[in-house]
């Protein structure tokens, strides 16, 4: 077995982090200055046209429920507002990103964006997001460590599925033993590099263990993001082969679902996971 | 709805009376398990119960 790792050895002699596209960060920048114009994050959508297309094509999928097609990003932001646009604008670069992993994780990243929207809406915890589609993204990028693994450390991701397959100890677990840190930490290093709020790393570090999260007002939105990667696994839509272990209950309290409606939950659950393939082909 | 499904099935779940009583997990389990025995969602095997709530 290798000599585990901490974050800092990692980073500095093994892993390189992968940046956001130039154009995305400037998107970003710009639509959370509050003094930004519609037509200026139209503009900056627009000038990249591999960007606006899949843009659009997000837009278009059933899954956002438009009644009619937008053809065009201005539509498409005096439409659905600046806040929307920009949850779609990262979901289309992070697919961008996922699209070279194998099917299964990328269609459980995406699966866990579906079930943590849901699971925003019907909670009653207060989840420190701006919307509850920016819920989507929680769970979208909360494996996206393991995409940085898969590249930098094959051979070690490979151990890590024997040894939790072999002895039946959960992912994240095993990468800590393996390669000493796991995918939470370093996706939640990631979610900084890109400069992303601290919510977003967060949710990430703390979705199998909420002490890992830096600030306690974040809880919620781990556990929700938590529970959600639960429900994907027991839905046969796990990232990999791997033990579903049950999320403790204070997990659960803490996400703000009442156990009465949970079968109400899981209806809604239930209707949503056939849009997965959908959304998933929807950058293609 | 998955498809094949049986609409508003799960509104119907028989141990709704101990809701309060179990885990959280057991409870997401029992919806699972029901809705792809019955829904025929087409997605994996069934996962394995946890031998302990």
């Amino acid at each position: 077995m290798n000599a585990p790792y901490d974050i800092e050895g990692l980073l500095e002699e093994v892993v390189t982090l992968p940046s956001l596209p130039d154009t995305v960060a400037g998107i970003m920048r710009l639509v959370n200055d509050p003094d930004c114009e519609l037509s200026a994050v139209a503009k900056a959508i627009s000038a990249d046209p591999p960007l606006a297309i899949k843009t659009l094509r997000l837009v278009n999928a059933a899954y956002y429920g438009l009644r009619q097609k937008v053809v065009t990003i201005e539509h498409a932001v005096a439409l659905l507002g600046i806040k929307v646009i920009k949850n779609l604008v990262f979901t289309a670069t992070v697919f961008d990103i996922m699209k070279g992993e194998v099917d299964v994780f990328f269609r459980h990243s995406v699966s866990c964006g579906v079930v943590s929207q849901v699971f925003a809406t019907a909670s009653g915890a207060v989840i420190a997001i701006d919307s509850v589609e920016e819920a989507f993204l929680y769970g979208l990028l909360h494996d996206i460590g393991k995409v940085v693994f898969e590249e930098f450390l094959p051979e070690e991701t490979a151990q890590v599925a024997q040894a939790s397959a072999a002895r039946q100890i959960p992912w994240h677990q095993a990468e800590r033993e393996i390669i000493g840190i796991d995918h939470a930490e370093l996706g939640a290093r990631l979610a900084q590099n890109w400069k992303l709020p601290q919510g977003f790393v967060d949710a990430i570090a703390g979705h199998h263990d909420l002490k890992q999260c830096q600030d306690p007002q974040y809880h919620p939105l781990a556990a929700l993001v938590g529970t959600a990667d639960y429900v994907c696994g027991r839905c046969g839509l796990g990232a990999q082969e791997a033990p579903v272990l049950d999320t403790p209950e204070a997990m659960w309290e803490l996400s703000g679902l009442v156990k009465a409606d949970l079968p109400a939950v899981m209806n809604k659950v239930f209707e949503k996971l056939p849009s997965v393939d959908e959304l998933m082909t929807s950058v293609g | 709805m998955l498809p094949g499904g049986n609409a508003g099935k799960l509104e119907t779940v028989a141990f709704a009376d101990g809701l309060d009583v179990l885990p959280s997990a057991a409870i997401v389990d029992v919806l699972c398990i029901q809705e792809r025995a019955f829904g025929d969602i087409g997605l994996a095997p069934l996962p394995e119960m946890p031998s302990e709530p």
